[in-house]
């Protein structure tokens, strides 16, 4: 005889909805604090306006010094800021001046200008490229991609814009899958009819604008395996939901696209990720994005994204055995004290209770150790539990 | 805000992109994006207060950006425009007649004008309408 399937109500997911769908018809911009630079999203044209201001002042100073220099904000991190109020990594005031003239910066302000001359080109025409391409337009001067790359945040934070609103895109890893409607340019996508594959996420996220979503949740998976899963049950379709992988960390096109899903839809976010200090490190890139792009963070980061699982008390309370448990490695040891020493940790009691627990049980587990339970566990007992229960952090 | 809501009698929510943002987008879009709720969606809420609400809204779409901003094209002097719009819909009308219906008056109205070139374009689009 076949199993009756339970069927879960989702109450608290369904109550943090209602109130982020309130609070979202009173939308307050986030104000960032005075001391931390703040970064536009632009369109192409209000890009080109802020480069031809930065060529004007460079042949200005040319003119009436002869000694022109660029001074862009640092992105050292000793410059880089956690505000607590909003949560999120961001960048200080501190500047750095680069000239023409001197030795030492004369290669970093040829890079720099190419890429302007490159970030031109590309607004003009209309057209993206990824950071790769842009490394190969001139691999003489550039010599590394990691040389390139720096090149391209600097440019990006000189024009106090996003890297995307330069049109210089990176690739991106990111699928979606669900209750979700997008339009990109002039064909819609429905993101429930892809197949199990889903939608691969668009670097050129400019072109794509959400158009209609009936979800009442996120849900972003740290691996494709667990995504498949979910995928292959059609998950969606019982519980409202979109569904979201980057098969990893967060790349930037997967984060922005979760930035902007959350945001203009109002939804609550949780987080799947391993039950190891990896998969915390996941979930807090999502949530108050990276250092590295602490210049983005405002259009990059999740503050109200929430820690679903695998929680590392989860393993008892899913009794889950010991034969699918795994030890702490020393690595691992190193990582979840370095989390522990996170401010961001340290304002979050739950988070850090559960830390503390894996340290103490020495102990983390892999989201495929639900399958123990069997391979609908996940999918039909303990996602759906959860987001009833509210069991989050 | 740039998404309307829609309150389902059992506690769900349709979201639906604003119209203010409707109205930047290219001639043609308003009239697939209200045929693909319509055709795919609407059904599918299953909620008869929020699907008349919805096709409301989507009527207000046609009517208070979709329609008047081909009209105003086709009431204009530059014939070069007009035949390019009169494309786009010809296109549009050979894969998704009904999101090109809505215009079936303005094009009968073409159907008068003094280029040939243009009422025999409009015809065609006409004709892939009725077909």
């Amino acid at each position: 005889m076949a199993k009756k399937q339970q069927h879960y109500d989702l109450k608290e997911t369904k109550i943090l909805f209602k109130e982020y769908i309130n609070k979202g018809t009173e939308k307050k911009e986030i104000r960032l604090p005075e001391s931390t630079v703040k970064i536009d999203d632009l369109n192409r044209k209000n890009v080109l306006d802020r480069l031809y201001k930065l060529v004007d002042n460079v042949i200005d100073k040319i003119n009436k010094t002869g000694r022109p220099s660029i001074k862009l904000p640092s992105r050292s991190s000793s410059n880089i800021i956690w505000d607590e109020e909003n949560d999120l990594l961001l960048l200080g005031q501190q500047l750095q001046e680069k000239q023409f003239h001197t030795l030492t910066s004369v290669a970093d302000i040829t890079r720099l200008m190419r890429i302007l001359e490159i970030v031109h080109e590309l607004l003009v025409k209309d057209l993206h490229a990824t950071k790769r391409e842009v490394f190969y337009t001139d691999v003489k001067l550039f010599d590394e991609q990691k040389i390139s790359d720096k090149s391209i945040e600097d440019a990006a934070i000189m024009l106090y814009t996003t890297r995307n609103s330069t049109h210089i895109v990176a690739t991106a890893n990111g699928t979606c899958i669900g209750r979700l409607r997008i339009r990109d340019k002039n064909d819609i996508i429905d993101l429930e009819g892809l197949g199990s594959g889903g939608w691969k996420i668009s670097p050129f996220l400019d072109n794509i604008e959400i158009i209609e979503s009936d979800a009442e949740f996120i849900l972003a998976i740290e691996k494709e395996a667990a995504m498949m899963r979910f995928a292959e049950d059609r998950f969606w379709r019982k519980y409202p939901c979109i569904l979201l992988t980057a098969g990893g960390v967060g790349d930037i096109a997967t984060r922005m696209f979760l930035k902007r899903l959350s945001k203009e839809l109002n939804l609550p976010v949780f987080s799947l990720v391993d039950s190891d200090p990896y998969g915390h490190y996941i979930h807090s890139v999502y949530l108050r994005g990276s250092k590295r792009l602490s210049y983005e963070s405002p259009f990059l980061a999740t503050p109200n994204i929430k820690l679903l699982g695998v929680l590392t008390r989860d393993l008892d309370t899913y009794k889950i055995p010991e034969v699918a448990r795994l030890k702490l490695e020393k690595v691992d040891v190193k990582r979840i004290k370095d989390l522990l020493n996170e401010e961001f940790v340290k304002r979050n009691k739950a988070w850090e209770e559960d830390l503390r627990l894996s340290l103490k049980m020495n102990v983390k587990a892999e989201i495929q150790a639900l399958s123990t339970h069997g391979f609908e566990f996940l999918t039909e007992k303990y996602l759906p539990e959860k987001l009833t229960t509210g069991d989050w952090i | 805000m740039d998404i309307k809501l829609f309150y389902k009698d059992d506690g769900g929510v349709i979201q639906l992109i604003e119209l203010e943002k409707i109205k930047d987008w290219s001639i043609e879009m308003p009239f697939i994006f209200v045929e693909y709720i319509r055709s795919n969606k609407l059904r599918s809420y299953r909620d008869p207060k929020v699907e008349a609400e919805i096709s409301q809204y989507l009527n207000e779409i046609l009517n208070k950006t979709a329609i008047p901003k081909v009209k105003q094209i086709f009431g204009e002097s530059n014939q070069e425009e007009i035949l390019s719009i009169l494309s786009i819909f010809e296109e549009l009308s050979e894969t998704n007649t009904r999101a090109v219906t809505p215009i079936q008056n303005l094009l009968e109205n073409l159907t008068k004008h003094t280029n040939k070139t243009i009422v025999s374009q409009a015809r065609k689009v006409l004709a892939n309408i009725k077909e």
